[in-house]
């Protein structure tokens, strides 16, 4: 008989401490995150035209869905943030619907002039907000870094032959021109490359010709030439 | 008594079996005594026809003998079967696919009507008495894609929208013989015409270039499919005004809007015209065909890819070998006899001339003249004229050049020729000539649409490139057009007789061929 009884008290079901309180976790765009808790962004690759971007997010709950709307509270961890208020908008509060497991939300990334030359990073973290209480430790908080920092590509001297010496400010009307910052040889033609390097010609041409007198200069005081 | 009378009707019977001739029956006969067929081609010189290469429309012609005692109770069927001979699934089964039968005859000559691809062929004789038989098979044939036939293609108006035409002749060697299929292209793609009134055809590297009024389209040369449509063959498509197209130095040279675009085709492609070449240039229609040679290169030649006359500058322009902006020719000597980076006006029309030279019908103060420059395999020290003090030619004296409509000249002589829509006319600056040579005089109904050299310019077409003049005429009464074939001297400009007894006995000159639709423009294909 005691066997008996040690055997059924051994087996009750034990719970688990999310099904006691709600809980919920940050999970970042998988494209940029990789699924860490973490992404890496940088603005140098994507013309001057290009502000902001948008992260989107997503907000899991930990728990049942219930049927009423409850709140999620977002704060940004002050220790580990070097950006300025100027350089994102991030929402401190998110609003689960009723009936829901899961909330996209998006922080937005801004471009500001300081980070061509520093990154800046962002940490958000989950804390309670009387409906939930951040979740599993791994995933209650997502930090975000980005710059403007442009640099010469490693396969740069595959490029010569279509774009000539390479110059940041080369390299940023490049970019400002075909809207694209990656070339890559593996998977682009010599046509469609020669075809890159006649537009820049004509793009260099259509510049110079609009500022008489102030044609483009790299960072050296050379000028620009394909 | 009866039984007399049965015996009588039985006797009365038997009589007439008896003179019943017996003709005899050899169907019990052993072999031995009647022999086997034997099917022979030896000595034929026909006896490899069903093992050659063939186009749809050529005729298979084979004539075997056949050695047997019954020569009378044979029949004969001609089979083909595809190459290789594989079975095919049909619903759960696999099975071989049926032989076709196409003669019934001994001696067999057969239109191809086959689709594309490979065939095994085959002769079966059978005695329809005794039931023997024989067999003779061949190795296969190949029926040619329509598009890799070798020829000339001709852009035709048919009611408001476009065809290819397809035509060869026996005056041209190389093609084998006199041919016509109107509509090739629309019996051949099946899809139909093409939207709109021609423009031109031009054939690239490997494909044809088919501009209408409504689009631009790449067909294969396999099948005439098609590829590309406009917007497809560039990066960044520009406004469809295409002006001109043409082949050399690995380069597909494109002329749209005014622009040159390019096509390197010993690079790696997407098939993609580049965007406008840049520079401060309008160009015309011309390009040329001829820049630079490998066989008795000059050192220092000019080197560049293509030359195109800039409309704006009324001059002429070097294009250099992957440039990015159109270039420029020295300067101009004082002393030269043209001044190639600027003619007094426009030209009427430019094309290749002689010997890599290029003709320009120039104006100059109200004075028709031909020019000849020479870009191909000269050094460029500032003086590009092609023919010294004879490098301006008064035209005055050519009737009706003013109006012209179309002008040829070939790198095989010194004459050009040029058309009114009502008649067709010929000059060389090498007779001293003064005036022009009427080739063609137009009926009251007819109009000329277009004329064209064969392998005036890019080359090959031995012995006859150069010395046919083919001329396109429209009869609007009759709502027909013709092709109206001359053979030409071209250096006299003269319609003269050389090659055409032993080619093309059966022609004369000029050779008329009717059937087709308003020819607009025509390309040709070795």
């Amino acid at each position: 008989m005691p066997l008996l009884l040690s055997i059924f008290l051994s087996c009750q079901n034990e719970g688990f401490y999310f099904q006691d309180e709600a809980r919920a976790r940050l999970e970042g765009p998988y494209e940029w995150a990789l699924g860490t808790d973490s992404l890496d962004y940088s603005f140098a690759f994507y013309p001057s035209s290009v502000k902001e971007t948008a992260m989107n997010m997503t907000l899991f709950i930990m728990g049942e869905a219930t049927a009423n709307e409850r709140l999620v509270k977002i704060e940004v961890v002050k220790g580990e943030t070097t950006a300025s208020a100027e350089q994102y908008s991030c929402p401190t509060e998110i609003s689960v619907p009723a009936n829901a497991y899961s909330v996209p939300f998006t922080v937005v990334l801004k471009r500001t002039s300081d980070l061509s030359s520093k990154n800046v990073r962002l940490r958000i973290r989950i804390t309670d907000s009387g409906d939930f209480k951040a979740g599993v430790v791994e995933q209650n908080g997502f930090t975000m870094k980005w710059n403007d920092t442009l640099s010469k590509p490693r396969n740069w001297d595959e490029l010569n032959e279509f774009f000539g010496a390479f110059s940041l400010a080369k390299f940023r009307f490049i970019i400002d021109t075909l809207g694209i910052g990656e070339f890559d040889t593996n998977t682009m033609t010599w046509g469609q490359l020669n075809n890159y390097r006649i537009v820049m010609k004509n793009a260099l041409t259509a510049y110079n010709e609009s500022h008489p007198g102030n044609p483009l200069k790299d960072e050296n005081g050379q000028l620009v030439s394909f | 008594m009866k039984n007399i009378y049965i015996f009588l009707v039985v006797f009365v019977l038997a009589v007439f079996y008896s003179c019943y001739k017996d003709e005899g029956n050899y169907a019990y006969l052993l072999e031995e005594q009647v022999g086997i067929i034997e099917i022979d081609t030896t000595g034929n010189t026909d006896r490899f026809a069903f093992a050659m290469t063939y186009n749809p429309g050529d005729t298979i012609r084979m004539a075997p003998r056949v050695k047997y005692a019954h020569p009378e109770n044979l029949k004969y069927a001609w089979i083909t079967y595809p190459h290789p001979y594989q079975a095919e699934q049909i619903g759960n089964a696999m099975v071989y696919p049926k032989a076709d039968t196409i003669a019934r005859t001994l001696e067999v000559e057969w239109e191809v009507t086959h689709e594309p691809g490979r065939y095994n062929s085959g002769l079966l004789v059978t005695d329809t008495v005794r039931g023997l038989t024989a067999q003779i098979q061949f190795s296969y044939f190949t029926v040619n894609k329509p598009g890799a036939r070798a020829g000339v293609y001709l852009l035709s108006e048919y009611n408001g929208q476009s065809d290819i035409d397809f035509y060869t002749s026996q005056l041209c060697l190389i093609y084998g013989g006199d041919n016509l299929v109107p509509n090739y292209y629309s019996q051949t793609s099946r899809e139909g015409m093409l939207p709109g009134k021609p423009l031109f055809i031009s054939y690239g590297q490997d494909y044809y270039y088919v501009f209408t009024e409504s689009g631009g389209y790449r067909l294969n040369t396999a099948g005439l499919e098609l590829m590309e449509e406009w917007n497809q063959m560039f990066y960044n498509a520009p406004s469809y005004k295409p002006q001109a197209l043409n082949y050399i130095n690995n380069c597909e040279f494109l002329v749209n809007d005014g622009k040159l675009h390019v096509l390197y085709t010993n690079k790696t492609n997407d098939r993609k015209f580049s965007a406008p070449i840049g520079g401060d240039y309008s160009a015309s229609s011309f390009l040329t065909d001829r820049t630079r040679t490998s066989y008795g290169a000059v050192t220092g030649a000019i080197n560049s890819d293509q030359v195109i006359f800039d409309e704006k500058s009324l001059g002429f322009s070097p294009y250099f070998s992957m440039a990015t902006e159109i270039g420029e020719f020295m300067n101009t000597d004082p002393d030269a006899y043209i001044n190639a980076k600027r003619l007094p006006s426009n030209p009427l029309a430019i094309k290749g001339g002689e010997g890599g030279k290029t003709y320009a019908i120039v104006e100059n103060e109200g004075k028709p003249y031909l020019y000849i420059l020479n870009f191909y395999n000269v050094i460029d020290d500032g003086d590009l004229s092609g023919n010294g003090i004879n490098s301006v030619i008064d035209l005055s004296g050519c009737r009706d050049i003013r109006n012209m409509k179309f002008f040829e000249a070939n790198i095989n002589g010194t004459a050009f020729f040029y058309a009114t829509e009502k008649g067709v006319y010929s000059f060389t600056p090498s007779s001293g000539q003064t005036d022009a040579t009427t080739i063609y005089e137009c009926t009251t109904s007819e109009e000329v649409t277009c004329i064209s050299l064969f392998a005036g310019h890019a080359g090959g077409g031995f012995p006859t490139a150069g010395a046919i003049l083919w001329i396109g005429v429209w009869d609007e009464s009759s709502k027909t057009g013709k092709l109206v074939e001359f053979e030409i001297d071209a250096y006299s400009g003269l319609a003269r007789r050389q090659w055409g007894a032993m080619f093309a006995p059966t022609h004369s000159n000029p050779h008329i061929t009717t059937g087709f639709g308003k020819i607009k423009s025509i390309a040709t294909k070795f």
